[in-house]
């Protein structure tokens, strides 16, 4: 199991790099100079010379060199869009927004989820059952920022109970949560409802139900456990998204996050900042599912790990 | 994971279907060929399944037949009229600029589905050759895919999407200097661009396909008989692994209508005066919505409803040819 | 042109200022497009410039510039403490609050508030005195001299000196320090340009300080605008330049201020919190407490304000604009203001095919129709622009170029065929690039692409890009944009300004030898300000006529500002029109000097 597990933390270090490296090589490819912000034309000189204050005069290579040895020593830079901090030190401050948004989604996805999938399962091809189908499938037909866009019309410019956006207060929570848990609540929905069936028509539940075991005691043994399988399946891939935010949702709802660094960064060509995003979510992608694996030998026997250093 | 990498940023719920897919591949379970007249009449049995074919074909007739049956052309525009709620004359009322806007939506369903099928279309023929050639080949080629695989994985897609539209949008750089510029068709680019960050998830599927099907016994003789690999592949692998792709594809379909929306969203999508629905559910803010109300529900009702159908086409297909289910 | 001194509207068309009444606010007719507005300033800051005597010192040309002694709120205003003023900036755009690390990147110019500038602009764009109270040139106007208010004060101690000055040109021009803003001075301050360059240290830049209170700026050619162009003269603190470095002011432990205001908190992509400066000693009078600055998208500029949590915002989206219009109360917070005399129009390469070809511009030019756009689009968000100086700027002629570009389907459709695109048969075709504009915009730059379309039988696609790729792709050289649509805005009161962006091998890959000789000649001109003004519009006429652009409006900008915000500022100014000005007020600087918060505001503001 260490081995396994040291070999899959090699494998992340080798994506890293790759990573690292191609999002380099793209960035600097797209064109667009990061510091054209102005209406005029820069003289040539001064071109030149912010070039030089922000080492971009060097050759290609020597800039990612450079750059990955900093960052193994934890120095990511200072981003072009906000000189007066460190990019370690703005993703400190915009990170816990973010979280604080992501962690009360994933919760109410999974648990809102799997209790509707659950009782779906359990009345199947029942008024319940298709009601609950038809809900899941309604959270996934419409793009999370237009179900913001909707909530936002519906509950503060039409009833005014909550507030259009903004950060600090608990009722801040409210509106965001609902339009970027509804997909996965959905998807969890789906998932556990499918399982939970699967489970039940299974020989071993059969066979304990055959046995004459109580149907409660069928039902926690075998078909709680097999809940849990959605939720490793479907909810801990999107983790590392949640948890890195959404332009969408952050926008929308003025939450002063993480998540539209990623597309601000990569507008305002903002190289240091957009290697450390890259590099943070390919880590966080990385430990997701090493986790994501480990849980499933846990939840389901049949599964053995097998040694490769990657799967 | 992924079956549509894209959505992994683009849209939360794109990873959960990587998971179907994941998931497919973790059980490694081996989808035998179904009997087709089974596997129609199973498909039919399902309501869900009927209606959302109903719906998914409902709007591919909207979108082909749009020159036809839309009141105008697009392009067709009349300022003096602008902004007007719906009305007899323009059932869906008008847009900023005083197109039809029933026109707009029609035409706007005939992109969108194009874009969608076309980038699928890309997606697998990137994902299937290069998940047939890993798992049939195995070994060093099979390292090399997966690792290729991991690492767009672990890139976030949407800054994937970013960079590609940036790199193209001013056009193709002929690398031989000259500073030419070769333009591209804004709408090829974005069908690339999606269909290039949506491949994984087909990839590993037809991989882990071909990997449970390459022991059974008729590709053992099929190898003893010495046809070749390419033959194995093309005449024994392939049509048995296409049941469960055409599931994935089926879902993707609406992920990548939904990738289109996020990039429209963000500012890059499609150039006017092509309209498409992701551009008309994303382009306008609450502010317009609260006042021109049309002007998003229309097409949100549009994109609902494919969504729908292809989802409910999708999960019917899966029933129908995975027997495990019946 | 003729020979008019002054830009006379009195004539501009009924159609106009009927569009410009639907703005549903008091306009007399001479008032927006009036003669008034710029030609004041245009005439006085001529006559500074020509004028090579000791300017008396124009202290208290209005109760705003009065020096801020005993200042006792107005009767109606609310409490001390509830005098906070509270504004937007773009989250986005606000990489840092310092004017001299980007000025097109400082969120909203709120740093402009930390000392006061040589001088300001009046509402009624008449130049006044700021931290000068004199100034002169010499007799070959190569020379400039300021006496400076010898009150002035740092917040740490010190006085204002020229010293300061001299170190702020002096950083600015630093070649390691790469100014955003250097283009601003070049060609015009001695040794600017070679500074700049690296060629020659900055001790020899051309802005000297003989004493304490007195500071000279000897220029290459004659300047004679240069005190409109000294609106941008903030000066930094020397001594903190020193100490802690330049962008001391964006932390409040370190900030320094002479302005009205101080940095005391800076929560980024929250909110900026600016206070009195007790020690103020300069020329605004301002009541306000405390200046919030509310750092987020512009798309949610709107909610904020109906949320009331900012009292002011700028250019409201179409639907956002009528939301406000459809309500007979909130239709009075409605203040249409001429801003920047930003006109919007779309550029070609005319060094490549099918640009190239007059016939083809020409055509372009006639296939739009302002008016539709205007009345359908715009509303009192602009007015139709068929040449480069917006009504009002020193120097526009927008009556006498009407008729260059007007719109005339017919003559575009066989100009088209004379070029060989009858029909638009065989014409390439197009991108329109859009330099990341707002929805107006965009609607806009659609309606556009659908006129020629519709009158010349050409493609065109719309596609807005993100700035830093658009902005590489316009200064390239050759330029990789064959065909935009995109805006300027005075960056100050003199026609050279707007002009010189149409110089061969500046913005526009467009270059003709006359209007660049012409327009040169009248900037430096000396002689008298009537004269000067002809030579310009001689130099516009060749540019509309030769069609570079195809102009299309002049902006008017909204401003949403609550109805507790009051004061001297928003008293119509001598054109009947009541807004926050630009520099001094606008977002592009915004400086509540002139207003306070009347006792109508609700409670617990913040």
């Amino acid at each position: 199991m260490a081995r396994y597990i040291l070999g899959r933390l090699l494998g992340l270090v080798f994506i890293l790099f790759a990573v690292s490296l191609i999002t380099f090589l793209l960035m600097r490819s797209v064109p667009g100079d990061p510091f054209a912000s102005g209406e005029r034309e820069l003289p040539q000189k001064t071109q030149e010379a912010r070039e030089r204050k922000y080492g971009l005069d060097k050759p290609l290579w020597e800039q990612y060199v450079r750059y990955m040895g900093n960052a193994l020593q934890g120095d990511f830079g200072v981003p072009f869009q906000s000189p007066t901090e460190t990019v370690s030190g703005l993703i400190a401050r915009t990170w816990p927004a973010t979280i604080k948004i992501g962690i009360p989604t994933i919760l109410v996805s999974f648990v809102l989820g799997s209790l509707l999938g659950f009782v779906a399962a359990l009345r199947q091809n029942s008024w319940l059952d298709y009601a609950v189908t038809f809900a899941a499938t309604l959270g996934l037909v419409v793009p999370n920022f237009v179900i913001a866009i909707w909530l936002i019309l519906l509950f503060s410019a039409r009833f005014d109970w909550l507030p259009p956006g903004g950060w600090g207060e608990p009722e801040h929570y409210v509106l965001p949560v609902i339009a970027y848990s509804l997909a996965p609540t959905a998807l969890v929905a789906r998932y556990t409802r499918a399982s939970i069936l699967d489970v039940l028509r299974a020989d071993y539940v059969r066979t304990a139900r055959a046995k004459g075991l109580g149907e409660r005691r069928v039902l926690l043994g075998h078909v709680v456990r097999n809940a849990m399988i959605p939720f490793v399946t479907v909810l801990l891939p999107e983790v590392p998204n949640i948890l890195t935010g959404s332009i969408f949702i952050e926008s929308t709802f003025r939450i002063p996050g993480l998540g539209r660094f990623f597309v601000n960064s990569t507008f305002s060509r903002d190289y240091p900042m957009i290697l450390a995003l890259v590099l943070l979510v390919a880590a966080l992608w990385g430990i997701t599912y090493l986790l994501t694996d480990l849980l499933y030998t846990v939840l389901d026997p049949r599964i053995r790990l097998t040694g490769g250093a990657l799967r | 994971m992924s079956a549509v990498d894209e959505g992994a940023v683009l849209d939360p719920r794109a990873g959960a279907r990587d998971a179907l897919a994941a998931a497919a591949e973790r059980r490694a379970s081996a989808v035998p060929r179904s009997n087709t007249y089974y596997a129609t009449r199973r498909f039919f049995r399902q309501k869900l399944a009927v209606f959302g074919l109903v719906l998914t074909l409902f709007l591919v007739v909207v979108g082909v037949g749009a020159p036809l049956l839309a009141p105008t052309d697009y392009k067709q525009n009349n300022l003096m009229e602008a902004n007007q709620f719906p009305s007899g004359e323009h059932w869906f009322g008008t847009d900023t600029i005083g197109h039809d806007y029933l026109s707009r939506v029609m035409y706007g369903v005939r992109t969108s589905l194009w874009v969608a099928f076309a980038a699928v279309a890309v997606s697998c023929l990137i994902g299937i050759p290069l998940g047939l050639v890993a798992g049939l080949k195995g070994g060093r080629t099979d390292f090399v895919v997966m690792r290729i695989v991991e690492i767009m994985t672990a890139f976030p897609g949407l800054l994937f999407a970013i960079f590609l539209v940036s790199l193209f949008r001013a056009g193709f750089n002929i690398p031989v200097g000259f500073g030419q510029r070769i333009p591209i068709a804004n709408v090829w680019l974005i069908v690339f661009v999606i269909g290039v960050t949506s491949w994984v998830g087909i990839c590993r599927l037809t991989r882990a396909q071909i990997l449970s099907l390459r022991e059974r016994e008729y590709v053992t003789a099929a190898r003893s008989l010495g046809v070749s690999d390419t033959g194995i592949a093309l005449r024994h692998l392939l049509p048995n692994a296409i049941a469960p792709l055409i599931v994935a594809v089926t879902l993707s379909i609406p992920l990548a209508i939904f990738a289109e929306a996020g990039l429209s969203f963000l500012g890059i999508g499609i150039n006017e005066p092509t309209p498409s629905l992701g551009k008309m559910v994303a382009a306008d803010s609450g502010s317009t919505l609260r006042v021109y109300w049309h002007l998003g529900f229309f097409p949100t009702l549009a994109i609902a409803l494919a969504m729908l159908g292809f989802t409910f086409v999708g999960d019917g297909l899966r029933d129908a040819l995975d027997p495990r289910q019946n | 042109m003729s020979n008019r001194s002054e830009p006379r509207h009195e004539e501009y068309d009924e159609e106009t200022i009927k569009r410009m009444g639907l703005l549903g606010f008091r306009l007399k007719r001479r008032a927006l497009l009036g003669g008034a507005a710029g030609a004041a300033g245009l005439v006085a800051a001529a006559r500074f410039g020509t004028t090579p005597t000791l300017a008396a010192p124009r202290r208290a040309a209005s109760g705003i510039l009065a020096r801020a002694i005993a200042q006792e709120l107005p009767a109606d205003a609310a409490p001390a403490d509830q005098q906070i003023y509270r504004a937007p900036a773009d989250v986005t755009n606000t990489r840092v609050i310092d004017f001299y690390e980007s000025v097109y990147e400082r969120g909203g110019a709120i740093a402009d508030l930390f000392s006061d500038p040589l001088v300001r602009l009046n509402k009624n764009f008449e130049i006044v005195p700021g931290a000068a109270t004199e100034w002169s040139s010499s007799e070959d106007a190569l020379t400039w001299t300021f006496r400076l208010d010898p009150n002035l004060m740092w917040s740490d101690g010190n006085p204002v000196t020229a010293a300061d000055y001299v170190a702020t040109f002096r950083y600015a021009a630093d070649p390691a320090h790469a100014w955003d803003f250097t283009w601003f001075f070049q060609g015009e301050i001695k040794n600017w340009t070679e500074v700049v360059d690296g060629e020659v240290p900055v001790e020899e830049l051309g802005v000297t300080a003989p004493d304490d209170h007195t500071l000279v700026f000897e220029t290459v050619v004659p300047v004679p605008y240069l005190p409109t162009k000294l609106l941008y003269s903030l000066p930094l603190s020397k001594a903190a330049l020193e100490t802690t470095g330049p962008l001391y002011n964006t932390n409040p432990e370190t900030a320094v201020s002479a302005g009205p205001f101080i940095l005391t908190e800076w929560a980024r992509d929250e909110q900026i919190v600016y206070t009195k400066n007790p020690d103020y000693k300069g020329t605004l009078q301002v009541p306000i407490n405390e200046v919030r600055v509310k750092l987020a998208a512009q798309t949610s500029y709107f909610t904020l304000y109906e949320n009331d949590e900012i009292d002011y915002m700028v250019d409201p989206s179409p639907a956002e604009l009528k939301i406000m219009q459809d309500d007979p109360e909130l239709a009075k917070q409605i203040h249409p203001g001429l801003e920047d005399f930003r006109t919007f129009y779309l550029f070609f390469d005319t060094k490549t095919a099918p640009f190239d070809d007059l016939k083809v511009r020409q055509a372009f030019s006639h296939a739009i129709d302002r008016d539709a756009i205007a009345s359908s689009i715009l509303g009192p968000a602009g007015f139709p622009a068929y040449s480069w100086l917006a009504p009002g700027f020193p120097a526009s002629n927008a009556e006498g170029l009407k008729d260059i570009q007007a719109f005339d389907p017919d003559l575009a459709k066989s100009l088209m065929a004379e070029a060989g695109f009858e029909n638009g048969e065989g014409f390439p075709k197009q991108e329109m690039w859009l330099r990341n504009e707002n929805p107006l915009n965009q609607t806009v730059a659609n309606a556009v692409a659908a006129m020629l379309t519709e009158h010349l039988g050409i493609e065109v696609e719309v596609s807005n890009k993100d700035t830093d790729l658009f902005t590489e792709a316009l200064n390239a050289k050759p330029t990789q944009i064959p065909f935009g649509y995109v805006s300027y805005g005075m960056d100050f009161l003199d026609p050279i300004n707007m002009l010189s962006v149409w110089f061969d091998g500046g913005r526009h890959a467009w270059g003709n030898a006359e209007f660049d000789a012409k327009t040169k000649e009248a900037g430096s001109f000396t002689g008298s300000p009537e004269e000067r003004i002809a030579m310009f519009q001689e130099a516009e006429r060749i540019l509309v006529e030769d069609v570079p652009g195809v102009f299309v409006y002049h902006k008017t900008q909204i401003q949403l500002i609550k109805p507790w915000v009051t004061g001297e500022a928003l008293e119509p100014d001598a054109q009947g029109l009541s807004y926050l000005h630009w520099p001094a007020y606008s977002t592009t600087s915004l400086n509540p000097a002139g207003l306070y918060i009347s006792n109508e505001a609700p409670e617990g503001r913040s």
